[in-house]
């Protein structure tokens, strides 16, 4: 495996069970073949990837390319995605090489209670994404200011209307993700993003994942969406792989 | 080739960047990313956003 002096080492993007039947993706990160590793009942979803470009320093280096993150990101998850809904499936985070296939096995092997506990609490589900934002309110027109108080007055008026409205939506998205969670198998609440990254100027109110079984989605999408509040867009996105549902401390 | 991505794929992006680097399996390999201890999605998103100028245009237009 050893050519012109590079090194081969093994990228790892998640572990299913060795029975599981998917079609894996034509191609993953960097363009390499995804293959499967097998050690008992777990496979690992591989690729053999360069070290001299996912080595430590190499990496490092790479992250800062905005390029090369964005494809091979988008291929990782791309690897993840085209197994969602036909196994269960354990998404480990971006970034794990192994230098051969052994220390794969040894992986599967070492954490073998662990992933097949939770490929078991995976069977049958996705992971939905719901995030809320809330919309400008309409502000009825008030009348040209005659004065400097009467300009501080409408001000004032104007922020508590705002402060007011906020709070009245805040009480309803803690009512849906109440409901979605006891709806769902598993519920988590990430922190709202701001702007920057939501890419829109409405606050976000929720940024929530749940865990829903793969038929049950049109359900659990329209439960999301009903609603009757103006104010308020709700955007559902998924199906995922259970990102948010592999961690130890599964809050919530 | 990704300058010029329309927004909702920049956004599709953020969201992919925010789960593919912030959650998943924490499995210590062989490679150790030594800004991983730091904050592997805080990388991501800082490169993200630095040439995500269109983003804060649109945004600061009236929709």
């Amino acid at each position: 495996m050893i050519q012109s002096g590079v090194e081969v080492a093994w990228y790892v993007y998640g572990v299913v069970p060795a029975d599981a039947s998917f079609k894996p993706a034509a191609e993953g990160v960097a363009s390499t073949r995804v293959e499967v590793v097998t050690e008992g009942g777990l496979a690992a979803i591989v690729g053999r990837v360069d070290l001299d470009e996912f080595g430590e320093e190499a990496l490092r280096r790479n992250l800062e390319d905005r390029a090369w993150l964005e494809q091979t990101v988008s291929a990782h998850d791309g690897v993840l995605s085209g197994a969602v809904g036909m196994t269960p499936l354990v998404p480990l985070r971006f970034g794990t090489v192994f230098r051969d296939e052994t220390r794969v096995r040894e992986l599967l092997g070492a954490r073998e209670a662990e992933f097949t506990a939770a490929l078991e609490r995976l069977r049958g589900c996705v992971e939905l994404g719901v995030k809320v934002f809330l919309l400008d309110e309409e502000r009825s027109e008030e009348a040209k200011p005659t004065s400097g108080r009467d300009y501080l007055l409408q001000k004032q008026r104007a922020r508590d209307a705002t402060s007011a409205a906020l709070s009245k939506a805040l009480d309803r998205v803690r009512d849906l993700h109440e409901h979605l969670a006891s709806i769902a198998g598993g519920a988590r609440a990430n922190s709202p993003q701001p702007p920057e990254l939501s890419g829109r100027r409405e606050p976000m109110l929720l940024n929530a994942a749940y865990l829903v079984r793969a038929n049950e989605q049109p359900e659990f999408v329209a439960a999301a969406e009903d609603h009757d509040d103006p104010g308020l867009e709700i955007v559902v996105t998924g199906p995922w792989p259970a990102y948010n549902f592999v961690e130890a401390e599964e809050a919530e | 080739m990704s300058r010029d991505l329309p927004l909702e794929q920049q956004i599709t992006l953020i969201e992919l960047v925010d789960r593919v680097l912030n959650k998943g399996v924490v499995v210590s390999g062989d490679i150790t990313l030594a800004v991983a201890d730091v904050d592997l999605v805080y990388v991501g998103l800082r490169v993200l956003l630095a040439s995500v100028g269109t983003m804060e245009r649109l945004q600061g237009q009236p929709a």
